[in-house]
C-alpha cells in the first residue's frame, strides 16, 4: 500500500463509506459492541431482581398453604388457648415477684434469714402464694392435650403429602418398567438390590418366594449381570413398595379431625369456671398478711385489680373459642400481611413456623437510629472542620485518612466489637456513678447500642467523603461575599455554607443510612441476634437490648436452611425487602440532589 | 472613654468571639475523635495481632501461622499445677467474702485479710507462670504425630477447633478470590466505561445505564450474595466455588469501577481526541491511541480502591465461594483442571467471621482470632493504602 | 438567494469550496443562517466577527467536527469540497478529515514526543516504515519552520515546547496528512506577539501549497493575513469580499462598525 497515493488523491476520495460488515463501517461496529457491554448494568440490576422474585416467588403460596393448615389442623385454636395461658402465666410471674420484693424489703429492715423464713411462710402467706401458683396446672394440662392433638394432625397431613410425592415417583418408575424394552440401568440395579434385601425382612412373603429372592441377592451381590427375569421381579418389588406405601397414608379429614380439638369446649369452660373460684379463694388470704411496706401493699392491690381483669376477660376469651371456625377461608392478603407485619420469626418450631418481618425491620432500624444518631453529627462536622477551618496540612491528612478508614473490612471491625467494643461498653454500664441510669448495668454485652456504635464508624467515612464534597462544591464567591460583609467564620459556614450545601449533605446522610441498613457482618457479629421486637417501654434502654437485623438474619440462617423450603423462600423474601430499601434510599438520595441543582440555577 | 481612643479595628475580645472559639474547638475535637477511634481500632489489632504473625528469634515472621492450614488445637495443661491454681483461687474468694463480710467493723483482722489475700495473689501469679511455662500446645497434625501423647493423669486435655496451625489456605483463597474478581470487574467496567464516555449520545438509555450504576453502587453486599447465590451457585449449577465467587464480586465491584475509569477518561482534555481526529482518526483509534493510554493510570488506582472493598466483603462470599474449613489448598487433589475452578475456598473474611462467633474467647483462640483479623487487615490496607497514595502522585503528575 | 452552482459576486473565480444556503442548529438554537460563499483554492480567506457570531461553527463545519457535538443537524443547504457533496451519507468522514486538516485555538499536542506527535497521523494509516515516517516529519517541521528549534530534541515531549512552538508543531502535524485545505481556529489567541508574528509567517508560507481558512478575532491580522473576509453577525454572513473591500469600503453599516472598532 502506498502511503502517497492514499493520502493525494486524483480526485477527492472522501466520497464512499467503505463498509466492513452489515453494511456497517467499523466505528458504528464497535460502538455497538461498547454499548452492548454498557448496558451490562442494567442487565445486572434486572437479574439480581429476576434472581430474588425467582427464589421468593413461591414463599406467598407456601406460607399460605403452611397457615391455612394451621387453621384446619386447628393449631389457631390451641393458640387461642394459649392466650389464657400465658396471661395467667405473666399473672404467677408477678406474683413471684411481688413475693422476691417482699423478701428483700424484710432483708433490708434487718431481719435474719430465719426469721423472714417464719413470716413467708405462714399458713395464709403459704395458702396466698402457693395457693395461687396450684391454679394453672388443670387448664396447662388440658392444653397440652390439645396442642398434641393438633400437632398430631397437622404431622400426619405433612406426612401425606410426602408419601403422595413418593407415591407418584413409584408410579411413574413403574409406568417406565412395565414396558417390555425397558433396560435396566447401574441406578437400577442399586435400587434393585437395596429392595431385595428389604423384602427378606417381609413377613408377608412366602417361604419359597423368600428363599428364592435371598438367593438372587446373594448372586447379585457377587456382580452377577442382571436378567431379563430380573425385570418381572423389580417391577413385583416396586408394587409391593407401592402398596406398602400406600398404606401408610392415613387420610385425615380436618373437619373431622379437628373436632377432636375443639370439642371438650364445656370441659375448659368448667376449668376456667373453677379457676377463677380458687384464684378468688387464694386471693382472699392475702387479707391476712402484713407487707409492712405501703409500696407492696400497693402491688398486691393492683395484682387483685389484674386478676379482676383476667377472670372478665373469660368471657371474650370463650367466645373468642366458639367463634373460632376452621373452615373460614385464610385470605392471601392475610398471607402478605403476616409476613410484613408479622411480629414473630420463629422457625423450625414443631408447632407452626412464622416469618414475621417485623422484628426484624424493628431491629435493623434500632440500630441505623442509633448509627446515624452518632455518625450524623461527627461526619457532617467532621467533614465542616476539614472542609472550613482545617490547615491545608490537616486536610491532606484527614482526608485520606478517613478514606482508609473506609476501607477497614465490616467484618473486622465486628471482630473488634466482639472482643473488645462489646465488653468495654459493659464494664463502662457497671461503673457506680452511671448506676442511676435506669437500664444499667446492661444485660448482654452485644446489643443494638454496640452494634449502632461500630456501624456509626463506617457510616462517618461515607457521610465525611459525600458531605465534603457537597461543601466543596459551594462556588467560593458564597463564602467571599459573607466574609465582605463582615460575618465571622462560624457565621458563614452556618449561615452560608451548610444551609447551600444542605442537599448534598442530606443525600450524604440518606446514603449513610443505605451504608448501614444494608451492612450485614457487624450486625451479625455484635447485635446480639434475638429475634423479638425490643421491648420499647422501657424508655432509652430499648437501645441496650439485643436484637436481629434482616441482613443479620439472611447471613445467619442462609447456610442451613433446605433448598426450595419455605424458610429459604422467606428469607429471599427479606432479601426483596431490602433490595427495594435500598434502591429507595438512593433513588431519594438522588432526586434531593436534582431538585437542589433545579433551585441552584 | 479612656485616654486613648482606640481605632474601630482593634482586636476585641467579646461573647461573640468566644463562642465562635468554642464552636471551632468542637468541630475540632468531633473530627480528632472519629481519627482516634479509628486509630485504636487499628492499634488494638496490629498490637495483639502481631503477636501471632512476628516472633522473637529468626525469621521474625511466624511462618507456619502463615502458611499452615487451621487445625484444631490441642492444649495439655499441667493437672497439678492448675488443680493448686483452682484451690488458690478458691481461698481468695473465701477470704473475699470473708472479708466484705467484715465491713468496717474490725479493721485489724481486715488489714490481715487483705495481706494473705496478697500474698495468695503472687502465688497464683507465679503459678500461673509456671503453667504457661510447662504446658504443651500441638496443632492436630503435630497431635496426631506424637508417638507418645501426654499422660493424661499429669495433663488436662482441652481441644479448641480452628485455633492451632495457620491461616495458610485463607490467605491464598482470598488472594484467588480477588485477582480472578478484579479481573472480571476491569474487563466489563472498562467496556462500560468506554461506552459511557466515548460514545453515549444522552438520552433514555444513557439515563437507565447512569440510573442502573447509581442503585447498583447501593445495593446491600448480603443481597449480592443471594443473587449469586441463586443464580451461579443453584441456577448455574456451580456450586459453591471459586468461579461463583469471582463472579459475585465482580458485579459488586462494577460500579467503583465503572464509575472511576469514566472519571478518568472525561479527565482527558477534548483536544486530545479532536486532535486525532481532525488529523483522521476513527473514532475509535482517537480512544485507543489517545484516551486509554493516559486515562489508564487513573483507571488503576481507583480500580485498587475496588478490590479493597471486594477483598473487604464477607456477606457475598458467605454462600457462594467460601468454606469454614477445607484442608486442602486449591491446587491439590484436583481430579480433573476444571475442578479448580469449581471448588469452594478458604477466605480470611470468612475465617474471622467463623473464629470470631463460633469458638470461646480465650487466651488459646485468642493468637488465631487477633492474627487472622491483623493479616487482613494488612492486605486489605495494603491496598487502600497504594490507592490513596497512587491517587495522590497521578494527579499530581498528569495535569493537562 | 443566489441559484446554485453560479458563481457568488465578489467571490473568487476558483473555488474550492462552495457553500450554498447552509443552515446549521444545536438543537433548537438557530447558529446559522444561509450562507452562501466560496472560497479559492489557495488563498487564505478569514472568518471575523464578534464572539457567538458562528464563525468557529461553521468552520468546523468544513470537517464535520461538529458531528461530535451532540444534538446538531443541518436543516438545509450544501458544503462542496472539490464538488463533492460533504453532507453526503455517503461520505466517508474519516477521509473527508484527512483532505481537511485543522488547527485549533488552543494548541493541543499530544502528551507524546515532538517526534510522535507528526507520526501519529502516518501510523494511524498504518504507515509503520520508519525511514518514510523520519522523511515526513523533517519535512513537516521544516514546513511549519520549527525544524530548526527542534531537531535535537525530537524525542522530547511536546508538553515542554513554548506556546508557539506547540502551536506550530499543531500546524506540522496537520499538514503530516498532506491535506488540500487547513483550517484555523484562532490559532493565535493564546499566543504572545513574538509567537504570534512567527505563526503568520508561516501561514505566509503555507498559502503557497494549502488553501487555508482562519477564524479571527484581531482584525489587523486578519488583513495582513488574508485574501478575502467574511464577516459574520449573529449566524449570518454580513459581507463577504476580497480584503480592501471589506476593510477599506464596505458596503453594510454593520461591518464599517465592526471594522473600525466601533463594537465587538
Amino acid at each position: 500500500m502506498s502511503a502517497e497515493k492514499k493520502v493525494h488523491p486524483k480526485q477527492a476520495d472522501f466520497h464512499r463509506k467503505r463498509a466492513i460488515a452489515f453494511g456497517k463501517d467499523s466505528d458504528s461496529i464497535i460502538k455497538a459492541f461498547f454499548g452492548s457491554s454498557a448496558t451490562i448494568a442494567i442487565v445486572v440490576l434486572g437479574l439480581i431482581t429476576l434472581f430474588l422474585f425467582k427464589e421468593g416467588a413461591g414463599f406467598l403460596k407456601l406460607y399460605h398453604t403452611s397457615l391455612k393448615e394451621y387453621r384446619l389442623s386447628g393449631l389457631e385454636y390451641v393458640d387461642i388457648l394459649k392466650e389464657k395461658r400465658d396471661d395467667y402465666t405473666a399473672l404467677s410471674r408477678y406474683l413471684t415477684d411481688i413475693r422476691a420484693d417482699w423478701i428483700n424489703h424484710l432483708k433490708d429492715s434487718g431481719m435474719s434469714a430465719k426469721e423472714i423464713a417464719v413470716t413467708v411462710r405462714t399458713p395464709e402467706a403459704k395458702a396466698f402464694f402457693m395457693g395461687y401458683m396450684r391454679n394453672g396446672s388443670e387448664m396447662r394440662r388440658f392444653i397440652k392435650e390439645k396442642m398434641d392433638v393438633a400437632i398430631e394432625i397437622r404431622d400426619q397431613h405433612t406426612t401425606n403429602k410426602n408419601l403422595g410425592d413418593t407415591l407418584a415417583n413409584y408410579t411413574k418408575k413403574i409406568e417406565a418398567v412395565k414396558n417390555p424394552n425397558y433396560i435396566l440401568n447401574e441406578e437400577d440395579r442399586a435400587r434393585f438390590i437395596l429392595l431385595l434385601k428389604e423384602s427378606l425382612n417381609n413377613g408377608e412373603i412366602s417361604i419359597e418366594v423368600r428363599t428364592e429372592r435371598q438367593f438372587r441377592y446373594g448372586e447379585l451381590e457377587q456382580e452377577t449381570p442382571l436378567e431379563a427375569s430380573d425385570l418381572l421381579l423389580y417391577l413385583q418389588l416396586l408394587e409391593e413398595q407401592y402398596n406398602a406405601t400406600e398404606r401408610k397414608i392415613k387420610p385425615i379429614d380436618f373437619d373431622m379431625a379437628v373436632l377432636e380439638v375443639t370439642s371438650n369446649y364445656d370441659i375448659y369452660a368448667e376449668i376456667l369456671r373453677k379457676q377463677a373460684l380458687s384464684i378468688q379463694v387464694a386471693l382472699a388470704h392475702a387479707e391476712a398478711l402484713n407487707f409492712s411496706h405501703p409500696e407492696l401493699a400497693q402491688r398486691v392491690l393492683r395484682f387483685k385489680e389484674l386478676n379482676e381483669l383476667y377472670f372478665d376477660s373469660n368471657d371474650a376469651h370463650l367466645e373468642k373459642l366458639a367463634q373460632w371456625d376452621p373452615s373460614a377461608k385464610t385470605l392471601f392478603l392475610r398471607t402478605l400481611a403476616s409476613f410484613l407485619m408479622g411480629k414473630e420469626w420463629i422457625t423450625a418450631s414443631d408447632q407452626q413456623d412464622w416469618y414475621g418481618l417485623l422484628p426484624l425491620l424493628v431491629g435493623s432500624l434500632l440500630i441505623s437510629v442509633i448509627a446515624l444518631f452518632f455518625a450524623i453529627p461527627f461526619g457532617v462536622g467532621a467533614a465542616i472542620y476539614v472542609n472550613q477551618i482545617a490547615s491545608p496540612l490537616e486536610r491532606n491528612l484527614i482526608k485520606p485518612y478517613i478514606e482508609f478508614v473506609s476501607a477497614i473490612p465490616s467484618v473486622v471491625i465486628g471482630f473488634f466489637g466482639v472482643v473488645v467494643f462489646g465488653e468495654a461498653i459493659r464494664l463502662f454500664s457497671q461503673l457506680d456513678f452511671l448506676s442511676w441510669m435506669p437500664f444499667f448495668p446492661i444485660q448482654e454485652r452485644l446489643n443494638a447500642f454496640t452494634a449502632g456504635c461500630l456501624l456509626a464508624l463506617m457510616a462517618i467515612p461515607t457521610i465525611f467523603t459525600l458531605a465534603e464534597d457537597a461543601i466543596n462544591n459551594i462556588p467560593r464567591h458564597f463564602k467571599e461575599a459573607s466574609y465582605a460583609v463582615g460575618a465571622t467564620q462560624l457565621q458563614t459556614t452556618l449561615r452560608v455554607i451548610v444551609p447551600t450545601a444542605l442537599s448534598g449533605i442530606i443525600s450524604a446522610v440518606m446514603l449513610g443510612f443505605g451504608r448501614v441498613i444494608g451492612e450485614t457482618m457487624v450486625v451479625l457479629l455484635c447485635a446480639g441476634n434475638r429475634i423479638t421486637i425490643p421491648d420499647f417501654s422501657e424508655g432509652i434502654g430499648v437501645f441496650f437490648q439485643p436484637v436481629h437485623t434482616m441482613t443479620g438474619i439472611i447471613a445467619q440462617e442462609m447456610g442451613e436452611v433446605v433448598h426450595g423450603s419455605v424458610h429459604y423462600r422467606a428469607l429471599f423474601m427479606v432479601g426483596i425487602v431490602l433490595f427495594f430499601i435500598s434502591l429507595i434510599i438512593n433513588y431519594s438520595a438522588q432526586w434531593v440532589v436534582k431538585k437542589y441543582r433545579k433551585v441552584g440555577d | 472613654m479612656a485616654s486613648e481612643i482606640p481605632h474601630s479595628f482593634v482586636k476585641r475580645s467579646s461573647h461573640k468571639k468566644r463562642i465562635e472559639a468554642l464552636a471551632v474547638n468542637l468541630f475540632r475535637q468531633m473530627t480528632y475523635l472519629v481519627i482516634l477511634a479509628a486509630a485504636y481500632i487499628f492499634v488494638d489489632i496490629t498490637i495483639n495481632g502481631s503477636k501471632a504473625v512476628f516472633q522473637s528469634t529468626a525469621p521474625y515472621v511466624n511462618v507456619q501461622f502463615l502458611t499452615d492450614k487451621p487445625q484444631t488445637l490441642h492444649v495439655f495443661e499441667p493437672r497439678e499445677t492448675y488443680e493448686t491454681m483452682q484451690q488458690v483461687r478458691s481461698q481468695i474468694l473465701v477470704l473475699e467474702t470473708k472479708n466484705r463480710g467484715l465491713g468496717e467493723s474490725d479493721p485489724e483482722l481486715s488489714n490481715s485479710y487483705a495481706q494473705q489475700i496478697k500474698a495468695l495473689d503472687a502465688q497464683y501469679e507465679s503459678l500461673d507462670a509456671q503453667r504457661k511455662e510447662t504446658r504443651l500446645k500441638y496443632s492436630d497434625r503435630e497431635y496426631r504425630a506424637l508417638e507418645v501423647s501426654p499422660d493424661l493423669s499429669n495433663y488436662k486435655h482441652d481441644t479448641y477447633a480452628y485455633s492451632g496451625g495457620g491461616i495458610g489456605p485463607a490467605i491464598i483463597g482470598t488472594c484467588l478470590l480477588v485477582l480472578g474478581s478484579i479481573a472480571i470487574a476491569l474487563v466489563l467496567g472498562l467496556l462500560c466505561a468506554v461506552y459511557l464516555s466515548e460514545y453515549s449520545r444522552p438520552g433514555k438509555i444513557l439515563q437507565a445505564v447512569r440510573l442502573s450504576i447509581l442503585n447498583l453502587s447501593g445495593v446491600p453486599s448480603i443481597v449480592f450474595g443471594l443473587f449469586g447465590f441463586g443464580m451461579f451457585v443453584l441456577f448455574f449449577g456451580w456450586g459453591v466455588s471459586l468461579i461463583a465467587g469471582w463472579f459475585t464480586l465482580a458485579i459488586m465491584a462494577l460500579p467503583v469501577i465503572i464509575t472511576a475509569s469514566e472519571e478518568s477518561m472525561r479527565a482527558i482534555p477534548r483536544g486530545f481526541r479532536e486532535g486525532a481526529l481532525a488529523l483522521g482518526a476513527t473514532k475509535w483509534t482517537s480512544v485507543r491511541t489517545n484516551v486509554l493510554p493516559y486515562a489508564l493510570p487513573g483507571i488503576l488506582t481507583s480500580s485498587i480502591m475496588g478490590i479493597a472493598r471486594v477483598a473487604g466483603e464477607t456477606a457475598p462470599i458467605m454462600f457462594t465461594a467460601a468454606y469454614a474449613l477445607r484442608d486442602q489448598l486449591p491446587w491439590e487433589g484436583l481430579e480433573h483442571p476444571s475442578d479448580f475452578l469449581f471448588q469452594g475456598v478458604m477466605a480470611l473474611p470468612y475465617h474471622i467471621y467463623v473464629v470470631s462467633s463460633k469458638i470461646p474467647q480465650n487466651e488459646y483462640t485468642r493468637d488465631m482470632q487477633y492474627g487472622t483479623a491483623f493479616v487482613f487487615l494488612l492486605i486489605v490496607g495494603f491496598f487502600a493504602l497504594t490507592s490513596i497514595l497512587l491517587r495522590i502522585r497521578v494527579r499530581s503528575k498528569y495535569k493537562w | 438567494m443566489n441559484p446554485k452552482n453560479t458563481p457568488l459576486p465578489s467571490n473568487p473565480t476558483n473555488p474550492i469550496i462552495e457553500v450554498r444556503d447552509f443552515n446549521f442548529m444545536y438543537g433548537s438554537a438557530q447558529a446559522l443562517y444561509d450562507i452562501s460563499l466560496d472560497i479559492g483554492e489557495k488563498e487564505v480567506t478569514a472568518l471575523i466577527g464578534p464572539s457567538g457570531c458562528g464563525k468557529s461553527t461553521f468552520l468546523r463545519c468544513f470537517n464535520r467536527m461538529n458531528d461530535l457535538i451532540d444534538n446538531t443537524r443541518i436543516p438545509g443547504g450544501t458544503i462542496k469540497i472539490s464538488d463533492v457533496d460533504i453532507y453526503h451519507k455517503d461520505i466517508d468522514v474519516i477521509e473527508l478529515r484527512k483532505h481537511v486538516g485543522m488547527v485549533f485555538q488552543k494548541s493541543n499536542p499530544f502528551p507524546k514526543s515532538i517526534y510522535e506527535n507528526i507520526a501519529y497521523g502516518l501510523r494511524i494509516q498504518g504507515i509503520k516504515r520508519k525511514n518514510e515516517i523520519d522523511q515526513v516529519v523533517e519535512e513537516c517541521l521544516r514546513g511549519a519552520a520549527l525544524w530548526d528549534e527542534v531537531k535535537d530534541r525530537l524525542s522530547d515531549s511536546a508538553l515542554g515546547m513554548s506556546g508557539g512552538q506547540q502551536q506550530r508543531l499543531c500546524i506540522a502535524r496537520a499538514l503530516a496528512v498532506k491535506p488540500k485545505i487547513i483550517l484555523m481556529d484562532e490559532p493565535c489567541s493564546a499566543l504572545d506577539p513574538v509567537a504570534t508574528a512567527k505563526v503568520e509567517e508561516l501561514i505566509h508560507v503555507l498559502k503557497e501549497n494549502y488553501t487555508i481558512v482562519i477564524v479571527t478575532h484581531n482584525m489587523q491580522q486578519a488583513a495582513r493575513l488574508s485574501d478575502r473576509t467574511a464577516f459574520f453577525y449573529l449566524g449570518k454572513l454580513i459581507e463577504y469580499g476580497p480584503n480592501e473591500q471589506v476593510f477599506m469600503n464596505p458596503e453594510n453599516p454593520k461591518t464599517e462598525a465592526y471594522v473600525s472598532g466601533r463594537f465587538g
